[in-house]
């Protein structure tokens, strides 16, 4: 009987491509997340601990951070840690793995570049020598058959699903188990935990990277009763930091209502400060509504360690509320009217605009051409800044 | 402008004086029936405050009442620009006009006359020097009288529209539009230059200072991707590195290997080839003895046959020496005979040459003879010739002749002298006289006396050069001179030329040129006959004197003697000469074969020679044979003494040559074996040697680079540029995402200020746009349907759109074109309001609109009476019972109550 810990891609070094603002506090969270690993290995006793892939970002984390990973994997002592190079922290001659810091690791942290044995199995590695390859890993190794030992593939790369995978981003049949004769596929790569059958898992990062990761921030513990017996997984959360997306479709008349159950729900997410927070406004609203609603979201800043709101509402102002703005002036009616025309001539509804206003946009392109335009939304924000130009008059 | 009070006298039906004052700021009725004077009071209005005192336009003359000659009189009183004035006007009589202002409480009197009508002109509007149709001002629009057509609206001349845009100005913008683009300015300003540009340096906007920290953290980046860069590069520099170290250590080792085995075999090969050398040296050896006796068993054999043939040449040679002593003995009997032949030839030879001697002496004699002979002749004709030269010289002698070239003088004077007088002939003058009776005279012409008889009656003439005398002794000198220099000169040239001639004539005495002529021929002819003489003496004697051939003469005679003595003959004895040349030839004969005798003594002598040589020669070969033959048979002993017979030599001989056989073989076989080694197999080792060095020093160097490249990468490992790209990238994300935000809302920004500025400089910058909004507004309000209404300049209606389509004002009703008309009207006023509070009248006007239109209308009417003073005119009261006015006069009640005089 074998049990094991299979986790992966725990990105050592992580650079927030989402949340750029709190990239330390982010890294920092990654440390806490490995320490909860270590406590999860003790706590269960396990045979050993496998890291399929993808331990650090890169090859080019300093010293002292791999030496803060070595130290935290050294409480494991005596218990076997197997880490396996991915394509993020590749076997080269640049690899961190023959970098000094890491030649420092103790004898039960061992590198998989060569099958290994413990008492009940064998785990044949395929580890990577670079960063993109059409190869599928898999391809490269086999178990000797007349081992009367469990099985493990240890592999690192994309199953070959249609849709979910690029060509040269290690392409890994979905049939690897069967052809290999394995008893337990361990793979890293994927970020989100995943089951593709019995004897095939990704573990996913056990500490979230993006927004868009819908099933992070676990490892894997593994038990197998032994050879050809089917493997028994259990996800064990460990996560340290929740990446949270909550959405909400504005339609004019009705937006206050949904902003509110929007907020009510956002009120209700535990621990504020350990969360990562994305609000996204869709569909249609009043600028007078906008301007009041980005008061309120504001407001939530402070609560949480990160929060992004994405507005990507289209202005929707009404007669009586444009009547309002413009205050009984005939000037601002006009400007308005030249206004909205302009920025529905931007957004392509109508292509009603005035030879004037053509010239003006002429004009913003030559003159700011060296700047990324986005005219759309400039139109937008000049919409936004006449509301709260003449509504703050009027109040 | 707005009124307050009206009054007037003698105009149109209100010949008494009718005042209607207490016109309040918003809407004023004024209400009569037909015909009872309502126009006529807006028409007095127009007249006192738009016409001169002293006009006598037709508009004044019209407001006398019918068939008076009373004068108009009006007073107005009115307020404009925050004053109150009062004016008071008479026309056509006595017309003046007087305008007061009030003020601390009462009115005072404030411009006369023309001054004052100047005033009020200027307050209302009216330009300088009015048109037809800027003579009313704006009152020509804002008051419609009931004459005018109210559907017509007229239009507004540009003149007036440019004043009343010059007095408006920016001052359309109410204050909370002004706030609002106050506010904006400001807001543009930050962010913007003047010429719309982003604001750079110091006070450069957010998204600027934003775009050029993201622009230096970009660069930042970019030299840390660049050195992430140089790691992989390095790493795979390090890889094929290792990949070569390994390989050239391979090779290193391949080679080692096969130098070692090169040099095992080397070894053999250099044991072999002692083997091989050694085996030569005794090959060597044994070769020298086999040589040794072989030369002996050879020498033996040919010291046998030397000495056979030495044996045989002394045979020959002694038969030789017999033959050549026979020989001599002949030879020398042939000599001895040969020489006495020659003794014989030598007697023989002189005695032909003695004979030969005399022969020729006798020859010699006889031309001696022949010589003198000759001699003696050519002396006698000698001596002749010299007689005859010596006669020829003396008569030349005797001739006088001038030489050549005197002669030539002479002949030269001559002929100078016969042209000088042939031109005095001409350079002088004629003298002639003619005698009556004869006379004897002395004439002096030119320096020459004549002396003449002249005859009686006869005419002589006179050639003169320069001057005549002529004396008639007793009777008279006569002197004629010519003045001429050329006269006088001529004369001196002819004395001249005559004085050399007669020198000449002198010297040689004869008396003319044809004398000394002849003298010269003869003497030429002299010459020439002495000339041919010496010629022929030099002929004979070729340059000799008589003397020298006389002594010739004697030199031979001595000669001939001598020569006879010797032959002992005399003279008369010579002979001719005889066969001298016979006698020649013999003794040539006889000299030819004494030579050829001489020659083969010679000859026979030499051969003697010969032979005794070769005795003398023979005879030392025997000697040398003899000896030879003595060291060969020496020799032979010597050799076989050395082994004891020839027997013996032989077999020693045998046994040589098998023992050498044997060796040669041995050596066959050794050699066989070293020619399968490789040729300079020593080379070759130390060729692979050097390489193997080299390449040995090649990994070294490349470990040492390998060395250092590791380094080099373990240096940058060391770092933490991961680390360090992440939070570049994680910063320039999180500024970029603000800079993009910022650059919206500048952008934004930019395009509301531009929008606004648009919009506001079309709506204020021309009076027509404001117009047409209020004008739009109020017709939609007034019809419930949405129109838009264009306008042109002057404030005509050029289109309105209903529905997306343009119509022509025509189309539309009287009620609809009349309501128009109003809205403009009152639009223009509501505009010239921001101003100044303006009067409108409206002289019955809407009567071809409904009554729930009407009502619109009056709403809109109660609205713009909070800016507006109306006046309205009419004789339908109950139409206006839904407006909500001021004030109303009642026309009939006024008359009726006043009775013409004010209320």
């Amino acid at each position: 009987m074998v049990r094991f810990i299979h986790t992966a891609d725990w990105q050592i070094g992580f650079e927030a491509r989402e949340a750029a603002e709190i990239g330390d506090e982010l890294r920092e969270a990654r440390f806490e997340t490995i320490e909860k690993i270590a406590d999860v290995a003790l706590r269960e006793g396990v045979d050993f601990l496998l890291i399929a892939g993808d331990l650090f970002e890169s090859n080019l984390i300093s010293p002292q951070t791999v030496h803060r990973v070595l130290s935290t994997l050294t409480r494991l002592h005596p218990i076997p840690v197997f880490v396996l190079p991915g394509n993020h922290d590749p076997y080269t001659p640049s690899s961190i793995y023959q970098g000094k810091a890491w030649n420092r690791a103790p004898d039960h942290i061992k590198l998989l570049l060569e099958p290994v044995e413990t008492s009940d199995s064998v785990i044949i590695p395929s580890p990577l020598y670079q960063k993109n390859s059409r190869e599928d890993p898999s391809s490269r190794i086999s178990f000797p058959s007349d081992k009367e030992k469990i099985k493990i593939a240890a592999l690192h790369g994309s199953l070959a699903i249609e849709g979910m995978y690029e060509h040269d981003d290690f392409p890994i049949s979905p049939d690897v188990a069967e052809r290999l004769g394995a008893d337990y596929v361990a793979l890293g790569h994927w970020h989100s935990t995943f089951r593709l059958n019995d004897r095939v898992y990704y573990p996913g990062t056990p500490e979230p990277t993006s927004f868009s990761e819908r099933r992070s921030g676990n490892v894997l513990l593994v038990e197998i009763e032994g050879p050809g017996k089917l493997p028994e997984v259990k996800e064990i959360e460990v996560k340290t930091l929740t990446w949270q997306e909550k959405s909400a479709e504005l339609r004019p008349g009705s937006e206050k209502d949904i902003l509110d159950a929007l907020l009510r729900e956002i009120e209700d997410i535990p621990q504020k400060r350990r969360t990562l927070l994305r609000i996204r406004l869709t569909g249609f609203a009043d600028p007078e509504f906008i301007r009041d609603s980005e008061v309120y979201l504001e407001q939530l800043r402070e609560d949480f360690l990160y929060l992004d709101i994405r507005k990507e509402v289209k202005l929707a102002p009404e007669p009586q509320k444009l009547e309002k703005i413009a205050a009984g002036s005939l000037l601002i009616k006009e400007i308005m009217k030249e206004l909205l025309n302009l920025k529905d001539s931007l957004e392509g509804r109508r292509g009603k605009s005035s030879d004037e206003s053509e010239r003006l946009l002429e004009t913003v392109r030559k003159k700011f051409g060296d700047h990324p335009l986005d005219l759309a939304k400039a139109a937008e924000e000049a919409v936004m800044l006449l509301a709260e130009l003449t509504l703050s008059h009027d109040t | 402008m707005i009124l307050r009070k009206l009054k007037v006298s003698g105009v149109g039906v209100f010949r008494e004086s009718l005042e209607l004052s207490g016109f309040n700021d918003g809407i004023n009725l004024i209400v009569g029936p037909n015909e009872i004077g309502k126009s006529t009071l807006i028409r007095a209005l127009k007249c006192a405050l738009f016409y001169k005192y002293s006009s006598r336009d037709r508009e004044i003359k019209s407001l006398q009442p019918w068939g008076t000659m009373l004068a108009p009189r009006i007073e107005v009183e009115f307020e404009a620009k925050g004053a109150l004035y009062r004016l008071e006007k008479k026309f056509l009589e006595t017309p003046f006009s007087v305008l007061y202002k009030f003020e601390n409480g009462k009115f005072q009197k404030f411009a006369e006359l023309d001054r004052a009508d100047d005033f009020v002109q200027e307050l209302l509007l009216v330009p300088r020097r009015p048109k037809k149709e800027t003579r009313l001002g704006i009152a020509r629009l804002l008051w419609v009288d009931q004459g005018g057509d109210h559907l017509k609206l007229e239009s507004l001349p540009l003149e007036l529209e440019e004043k009343i845009r010059a007095i408006l100005g920016s001052s359309g913008i109410t204050e909370f539009e002004g706030r609002f683009l106050k506010k904006l300015k400001e807001t543009y300003g930050e962010i913007f230059t003047e010429r719309g540009r982003f604001i750079t340096g110091q006070k450069a906007p957010d998204v600027i200072k934003l775009r050029d920290e993201i622009e230096q953290l970009r660069t930042r980046l970019n030299n840390i991707n660049a050195l992430i860069d140089s790691v992989e590069q390095k790493a795979e520099r390090i890889e094929f590195e290792r990949k070569n170290i390994e390989k050239l250590h391979r090779d290193l080792e391949e080679r080692g290997k096969k130098i070692k085995k090169l040099r095992e075999e080397y070894e053999i090969y250099k044991k072999l080839k002692n083997d091989f050398a050694r085996k030569k040296e005794t090959e060597q050896t044994l070769r020298i003895k086999f040589e040794n006796h072989n030369k002996n068993l050879n020498r033996l054999k040919e010291l046998r046959e030397l000495k056979e043939k030495k044996k045989e040449k002394l045979g020959k040679l002694k038969k030789r020496l017999e033959e050549l002593d026979k020989i001599a003995v002949e030879y020398n009997k042939k000599a001895h005979e040969l020489k006495t032949r020659l003794e014989a030839l030598q007697k023989e030879i002189e005695a032909k040459r003695a004979e030969l001697e005399k022969t020729e002496k006798t020859q010699k004699a006889a031309e001696l003879v022949d010589k003198i002979r000759a001699l003696e002749k050519k002396i006698s004709a000698l001596k002749e010739l010299e007689d005859k030269i010596t006669r020829a010289k003396e008569a030349l002698q005797s001739i006088k002749a001038p030489p050549e070239d005197e002669l030539k003088k002479a002949r030269r004077l001559n002929t100078q002298l016969i042209t000088l007088k042939s031109k005095g002939k001409s350079a002088g003058f004629n003298f002639k006289i003619r005698a009556l009776a004869p006379f004897k005279t002395e004439i002096n012409k030119d320096s020459e006396n004549i002396v003449q008889d002249i005859l009686s009656g006869t005419e002589v003439s006179y050639d003169v050069l320069e001057k005549i005398q002529m004396k008639i002794p007793g009777l008279l000198q006569l002197e004629v001179r010519s003045k001429s220099p050329e006269s006088r000169k001529l004369k001196e040239s002819i004395e001249k030329a005559e004085a050399e001639l007669k020198k000449i004539f002198e010297k040689y005495s004869c008396e003319s040129i044809a004398e000394l002529e002849e003298r010269s021929r003869e003497k030429l002819e002299k010459e020439s006959e002495l000339r041919s003489f010496l010629s022929n003496r030099n002929f004979l004697a070729g340059g000799e004197k008589i003397e020298d051939f006389e002594k010739r003469r004697a030199e031979n005679e001595k000669k001939l003697e001598k020569l006879l003595e010797e032959l002992g003959m005399e003279k008369s004895e010579l002979k001719p000469p005889a066969a001298a040349e016979a006698i020649k030839t013999g003794l040539l004969k006889l000299k030819d074969e004494f030579e050829k005798t001489r020659v083969e003594i010679k000859k026979v002598e030499e051969f003697m020679e010969k032979t005794e040589a070769e005795k003398t020669e023979l005879n030392k070969t025997a000697v040398r044979l003899h000896t030879e033959l003595k060291s060969a048979e020496s020799e032979t002993k010597r050799i076989l003494e050395e082994y004891g017979d020839e027997e013996k030599l032989k077999n020693a001989w045998r046994n040589s040559k098998t023992e050498l056989e044997m060796i040669g073989e041995e050596l066959k076989e050794l050699e066989t074996r070293l020619k399968k080694f490789p040729p300079d197999m020593d080379l070759t080792i130390e060729r692979e040697e050097k390489q193997l060095q080299a390449l040995d020093g090649d990994i070294r160097r490349r470990e040492t680079e390998l060395n250092r490249l590791e380094g080099s990468l373990e240096e940058l490992l060391s770092g933490d540029l991961y680390g360090e790209k992440a939070k570049l990238s994680e910063k320039i994300r999180t500024l970029e995402n603000l800079y993009r935000a910022k650059l919206n809302r500048s952008i934004g920004v930019y395009l509301l200020y531009s929008l606004s500025e648009a919009v506001k400089d079309r709506m204020f910058n021309t009076l027509i746009t404001p117009i047409a909004l209020m004008v739009r507004d109020f017709i939609n309000r007034v019809t419930g349907r949405d129109r838009e209404v264009e306008l042109s300049k002057g404030l005509q209606v050029s289109s309105i759109t209903e529905g997306g389509q343009p119509h022509n004002v025509d189309e539309y009703s009287t009620g609809t074109v009349e309501q128009l008309s109003l809205l403009v009207r009152i639009a223009l006023g509501l505009q010239l309001a921001n101003w100044e509070r303006q009067l409108i009248v409206l002289d019955d006007v809407l009567a071809y609109t409904d009554s729930e239109r009407r009502k619109r209308i009056f709403r809109i009417l109660e609205e713009i009476s909070e800016k507006l003073q109306v006046i309205i005119l009419t004789a339908h009261p109950e139409r206006y019972s839904e407006l909500d006015y001021g004030k109303a006069f009642d026309l009939s009640v006024l008359l009726t109550a006043s009775d013409g005089t004010g209320i």
